[in-house]
């Protein structure tokens, strides 16, 4: 009985290689690289980086929730941010904001578990922008959006305009820059690696799902840590039209990378909008659901605030960022004004 | 020595055909590069102070070196055309120089409404890929026609129209740019064809293209036409086939000199110059006329014209003779021609002072071709079969001008001061309707009325706005200025005040962005107005993007503009009403703005105004010139005056038919007075010049401008009618400045025919005239004029003048200077050479004295009439002055002060010569 033993060993064992290979290979939709020839400028790409054993065959959509799940799932995220709105003559216009991002789990009657989540831009200056908010909330496949001007009165202003409209509020970010795209909406296609300026990169091609030729635009993930720290946005003639390039990253937590300034340049128009990110705080505190109301809205955000965290334990992640602004802001609630 | 250099030619055909053949091949070398400048430019002076603001305004806020093509559809709005233009949008992002195109697919709107009680707001673009069902179309439509930001501007109001707006890259230097962008525009629309009822592209390439287009089909054109009027002009006056070939081949060489060197020193060729060729063919032809009418005169006259010394050769002596008698005019002509198109570079803009360096150098290239070609040709041609007679006959033989002398000689014998005073009455009239000139320099308005170019550029401003841009742009010294309520409220006040100019198609600034964002934000019902606090202001802008805002308001909101589109071609109209709108923005915006309307076309229109006072300047320089070189030509200031009247009747004459007419002063038609001034007074110098001439011999002033008249009649009337129709060729021309030139000219050359011709003489008859190149080149003994007691107490200049107002006669060996038993009342004085006197008794016959230069005869029949005592015949040449009494009394009144002193001296020798006779023959006389 011994001698049939190892032979049924070394055959289970391929079996179990085949079957692993197998479940590898259906769980992948698509596998390998796929070239897509597109005219398209400036994709600087010095020279194709060997594939990482570990993402050989990963596919591009795996790759972006891959790049996703690590670096943006973090649900309370409170930031000071600078946008820096530059024109093509290089004048300078600075806008001072706060963002406030939650995601929440809730069970919807119809849908199920879902998330929600919200997203809130508050301008703190220059003067006659202060207490302009942009309202955004995610509801499953559903975005909706809604702006408060102060100075037209206290009312909740329904933005209609599309997600992915470009030129957002003045500057070249679209909301869905802002709040991040949903995986859901496109295609993905992983191109050849590539070394950019010394680092390897994974290439990820973003299609929509109406027009599987328009190249809407291209992801340039580090393979070092998966942080896509460059997007080139094509136009309908797939002419590099502008390009997204992260800066200053700093690993916060655990394996999450943020990057501290980023950079969305109209290589068309000429020009370039920076945001600066001075202050992160990750903490359910800083970013309370009741901020999400029209109520504290009205009530508040012509006010400049000062926190006390409700439950007086230090956040999980305070970080001071972006040396040239960076300031200890601290937020304190004075008298009306 | 001017026979010398005329003679050059003939003497030593080799060297001087070598020469020529050397310069032209040379300058040849020159034509490949030759530039054509059609930028607007150009017609902008210099030293316009506007371009410094221009510049700024521009660099701050955009080019406004815009391309409109044109859509126009009764189906506009389906999803085919949509289609369609989609693709059209999308090849003109491609090209090459494009750096942006703002069409209805660009666009975004802001639309307010209100949902579930709540407002909300839809910032988004206006199309979003091609519709695929009408149903999309519609609301697009309806969209697009809600947004009165684009109403007027990019669609028409019925919206069967709509425009897309190509604005260019930084325009490189490279004068090819435009035109090729022009090309590759047309191309696109090309394969449109057919596609839209209308599409059409009009701005800056087409304007730049269809100058460039129509100034060599001008060049192709009117050279070739004008060689050929000139040739059956020739041909039908004189008959001669040399005749008409020597200016053509001058007129040839002239051309490849003078765009050869334009070619060398890079100065570009422009609409002006296109008229270049025409001009050196006409003008250049008019002196060629007077040459060999003086050649063909000579030849007839050829034995006797005492030339026998200077040349054997019977055809060098005709050109001998034709350099006596047409050498000093000609170079007058040259002159004079050439100053009156070389005053044109006063004027200060590009245009003009490159057509004037062209053609100055054209006029005084002819010339140097003239004197060593023409002589050379005539001495290799000669008569090419016809006899001197045969060939005289040609040139005096002709009935025309003959007929027309007669029917001036009725007026002039008849009517003599009634003819003046008509004139004048003429004159008065035109002047006062030159007062009602006005000046206009809009590019556009070269071209004609029925030109497709400007058909288009109508419609747009018809159904859209005009594709003309200026810029009312307003500072502040404070940050921020242009987000306060209080300041928009000027700007919509400067706006309103031009709609109510009514002049201008549009106008658009940041005022109407926030009139529309507010709309959109109070609700259906609101109507356009501004926001009333600047907090307000400031958040709606947050729903442009900058690139949205940079033509209308500085980043910093220092600057705001106000774009006005306007179709306006009349410069005079248009400097009005910028004039008007400057002084009320000013009052508007009060002391804390300051404020500038700004426009290339504004700076090319404002530059009509220096174009008069350039043109003004011109004039009175030529005319002061011409005046004093007349002056000294004719050592008298009422030569100078009488040789201008030819030259400013037409003048007066031409401009107030302009002003009649209300033919504006543009470019071409502010340069006719100074060229026509230069060109008429050819035939007046002709005319003076041979007057003197034939006054030195005759008393009869009368006769000698009958007989000067007769001679330079046909020449003259040739050549002004040779010059009329060669003008009259740049009617054909593809510009309406050109042709508006063109017949000015050619009406002012026929004017001149009268004024030379039946005004002038009358005058004439009333002046005695001497030459100062006369009195130079008088070949005198000085030791006999100081020795001479009639010349006592006179200088060199006036001894001379006073011979030449003389009667200077020359008498053969043999030939008798008096006769015994004569009577008249002249004495004699000997310049040179040796009389003797013979006197005659019965059958003895006795020499009572040899008279020598400087020696004096006949005095006492200067005092009295009486019978001439002795004969007096010349035994050598003598040159021999006559002093007729009733002549010198005179010429008392044109020349007092020398005929004075003369008779002072004249007084003084019949003194002596009393004294003489008293102490030698106390009883009796000679």
């Amino acid at each position: 009985m011994n001698e049939p033993l190892p032979g049924c060993a070394i055959a289970l064992g391929l079996v179990a290689i085949l079957s692993a290979l197998s479940v590898q290979a259906a769980t992948d939709s698509d596998t390998g690289y796929e070239e897509f020839n597109v005219v398209t400028q400036d994709i600087e790409v010095e020279r194709s980086a060997e594939p990482l054993t570990q993402y050989a065959n990963a596919s591009g959509e795996t790759l972006i929730k891959l790049m996703h799940d690590q670096h943006q799932q973090y649900p309370y995220v409170y930031e000071e941010q600078s946008m820096v709105l530059i024109d093509r003559q290089g004048n300078r216009e600075t806008r001072n904001l706060r963002r406030y991002s939650r995601v929440d789990e809730v069970i919807d009657k119809d849908a199920g578990a879902m998330q929600i989540a919200r997203y809130m831009l508050v301008f703190d200056s220059p003067n006659d922008l202060k207490g302009v908010v942009l309202l955004a909330e995610k509801k499953g496949d559903k975005t909706s959006q809604s702006i408060y001007l102060p100075a037209f009165g206290k009312v909740m202003i329904t933005n209609e305009g599309d997600a992915h409209a470009e030129n957002f509020l003045g500057s070249d970010f679209s909301i869905e820059n802002l709040i991040g795209e949903d995986v859901k909406d496109y295609d993905y296609r992983r191109q050849r690696d590539a070394m950019v300026e010394g680092m390897a990169y994974f290439i990820v091609d973003v299609f929509g799902k109406s027009d599987a030729n328009r190249l809407l635009r291209r992801h340039f993930i580090r393979q070092d840590n998966l942080y896509g720290s460059r997007t080139d946005h094509y136009d309908d003639l797939g002419r590099l039209q502008k390009r997204q390039s992260n800066h200053d990253l700093t690993q916060v937590i655990g394996s999450m990378w943020r990057a501290n300034m980023i950079l969305m340049d109209d290589k068309q128009t000429g020009h370039q909008s920076l945001l600066k990110i001075n202050r992160r705080v990750f903490s359910a505190d800083y970013v309370p659901l009741e901020y999400f109301t029209p109520q504290w809205l009205y009530q508040n955000t012509m006010k400049e605030l000062q926190y006390e965290p409700a439950d007086k334990i230090a956040p999980q992640s305070t970080q001071r960022t972006s040396q040239e602004t960076s300031q200890a802001l601290s937020i304190k609630e004075v008298a009306d004004r | 020595m001017m026979a010398s250099l005329f003679l050059l030619g003939a003497r030593h055909r080799a060297i001087v055909t070598a020469l020529v053949v050397l310069v032209t091949l040379l300058t040849a070398l020159g034509l490949n590069d030759l530039k054509i400048d059609t930028s607007f430019d150009s017609l902008i002076p210099e030293d316009d102070p506007g371009r410094l603001v221009y510049r700024k305004v521009m660099g701050e806020f955009g080019s406004d070196n815009k391309t409109i093509i044109y859509i126009g559809d009764d189906e506009l709005w389906s999803t085919d055309k949509l289609s369609r233009l989609e693709g059209l949008h999308t090849s003109l992002k491609r090209l090459d120089h494009v750096s942006r195109v703002d069409s209805l697919f660009t666009l975004r709107t802001i639309e307010g409404a209100t949902k579930d009680g709540l407002p909300s707001v839809s910032a988004q673009a206006l199309i979003s890929g091609v519709p695929t069902t009408q149903l999309q179309v519609d609301e697009i439509k309806r969209r697009a026609l809600d947004n009165p930001l684009y109403i007027g501007n990019l669609f028409s109001a019925d919206g069967d129209a709509t425009a897309m707006i190509v604005t260019m890259a930084e325009s490189p230097q490279d004068v090819d740019f435009n035109p090729a962008l022009y090309a590759d525009i047309e191309a696109l629309l090309a394969e449109q064809t057919g596609g839209f009822d209308k599409l059409f592209q009009v701005g800056p390439p087409r304007i730049n293209e269809e100058l460039r287009s129509s100034i060599a089909e001008d060049f192709k054109l009117l050279g070739p036409l004008s060689a050929m009027v000139l040739i059956l002009s020739i041909l039908l006056f004189m008959r001669s086939g040399l005749a008409a070939l020597i200016p053509l081949v001058t007129s040839a060489l002239t051309i490849v000199w003078t765009f050869g060197m334009l070619g060398w020193t890079g100065v570009p060729l422009n609409l002006l110059s296109a008229m270049i060729p025409s001009l050196i063919i006409v003008i250049g032809s008019t002196e060629d006329t007077h040459m060999m009418a003086a050649f063909f005169r000579g030849l007839a006259n050829s034995d006797q014209s005492g030339l026998d010394a200077i040349e054997p050769n019977p055809k060098h002596r005709a050109i001998a003779y034709m350099a006596l008698h047409t050498g000093l005019p000609l170079i007058l002509t040259v002159m004079t021609t050439a100053l009156g198109f070389a005053s044109n570079l006063f004027s200060s803009i590009g245009l003009i002072q490159d057509f004037a360096i062209a053609s100055t150098f054209a006029i005084v290239a002819n010339g140097v071709i003239t004197v060593m070609v023409v002589p050379l040709l005539l001495s290799q041609f000669g008569l090419l079969g016809l006899n001197a007679e045969q060939a005289a006959e040609k040139v005096y033989g002709n009935s025309i001008s003959n007929r027309i002398i007669a029917s001036f000689r009725v007026s002039q014998d008849k009517f003599p001061l009634v003819t003046l005073g008509v004139t004048a009455v003429l004159c008065a009239f035109f002047t006062y309707q030159a007062s009602k000139l006005y000046v206009t320099n809009d590019p556009l308005s070269y071209f004609p009325e029925d030109r497709s170019l400007i058909q288009e550029t109508r419609l747009i401003h018809d159904e859209l706005a005009g594709i003309k841009v200026f810029f009312v742009s307003l500072e502040s010294a404070r940050e921020h200025a242009f987000l306060e309520p209080e300041n928009l409220r000027k700007i919509d006040d400067i706006q309103k005040f031009m709609d109510k100019q009514a002049v201008y198609d549009s106008t658009i600034s940041i005022v109407d962005h926030l009139e529309y964002v507010n709309r959109e934000f109070q609700g259906e019902f609101a109507q356009l107005s501004l926001p009333k606090t600047r907090p307000m202001v400031a958040q709606y802008l947050m729903f442009f993007h900058r690139s949205e805002l940079e033509t209308y308001v500085s980043h910093d909101y220092k600057r705001a503009n106000i774009i006005v589109r306007h179709n306006i071609t009349d410069s005079h109209t248009l400097n009005k009403y910028i004039e008007e709108l400057q002084l009320a923005v000013d009052k508007m915006t009060g002391p804390e703005l300051t404020s500038q309307v700004v426009g290339e076309n504004l700076m090319v229109n404002q530059a009509a105004e220096s174009l008069m006072i350039s043109q003004i300047k011109a004039l009175g320089l030529l005319l002061v010139l011409i005046f004093i070189l007349m002056s000294i030509m004719f050592t008298s200031i009422k030569g100078g005056i009488i040789a201008m009247i030819p030259s400013l009747i037409p003048i007066m004459l031409m401009f107030g038919l302009m002003g009649f007419l209300k033919i504006p002063l543009n470019p071409g038609t502010a340069m006719v007075a100074v060229i026509a001034v230069g060109i008429a007074i050819d035939g007046t110098i002709h005319l003076l010049a041979r007057y003197q001439e034939l006054c030195s011999v005759t008393s009869d002033y009368k006769g000698a401008v009958k007989e000067a008249v007769g001679e330079v009649a046909t020449p003259l009337i040739i050549s002004s009618l040779a010059l009329s129709f060669g003008f009259g060729i740049l009617l054909f021309s593809n510009f309406m400045v050109v042709a508006q030139f063109g017949a000015l000219a050619a009406a002012t050359m026929l004017i001149s025919i009268f004024a030379n011709l039946l005004i002038t003489p009358i005058i004439m008859e009333r002046v005695r005239l001497v030459c100062l190149y006369h009195i130079v080149a008088l070949k005198l003994d000085n030791a006999v004029l100081d020795r001479s007691s009639l010349f006592k107490d006179m200088s060199n200049y006036q001894r001379r003048k006073a011979i030449l107002i003389s009667e200077l006669h020359e008498f053969h060996p043999g030939e008798q200077l008096v006769r015994q038993g004569d009577t008249g009342r002249s004495m004699y004085m000997i310049l040179a050479g040796e009389a003797n006197v013979i006197r005659h008794d019965g059958d003895e016959t006795r020499v009572l004295a040899e008279l020598h230069a400087g020696e004096i005869f006949g005095e006492i029949g200067y005092i009295r009439s009486i019978e001439r005592t002795a004969d007096v015949t010349a035994s050598t040449i003598v040159t021999a002055l006559r002093f007729d009494y009733e002549r010198m009394q005179k010429d008392l009144k044109f020349f007092p002060n020398i005929i004075a002193q003369m008779n002072n001296n004249i007084s003084a020798i019949l003194g002596e010569r009393l004294a003489d006779v008293l102490d030698e023959q106390p009883n009796g006389s000679i």
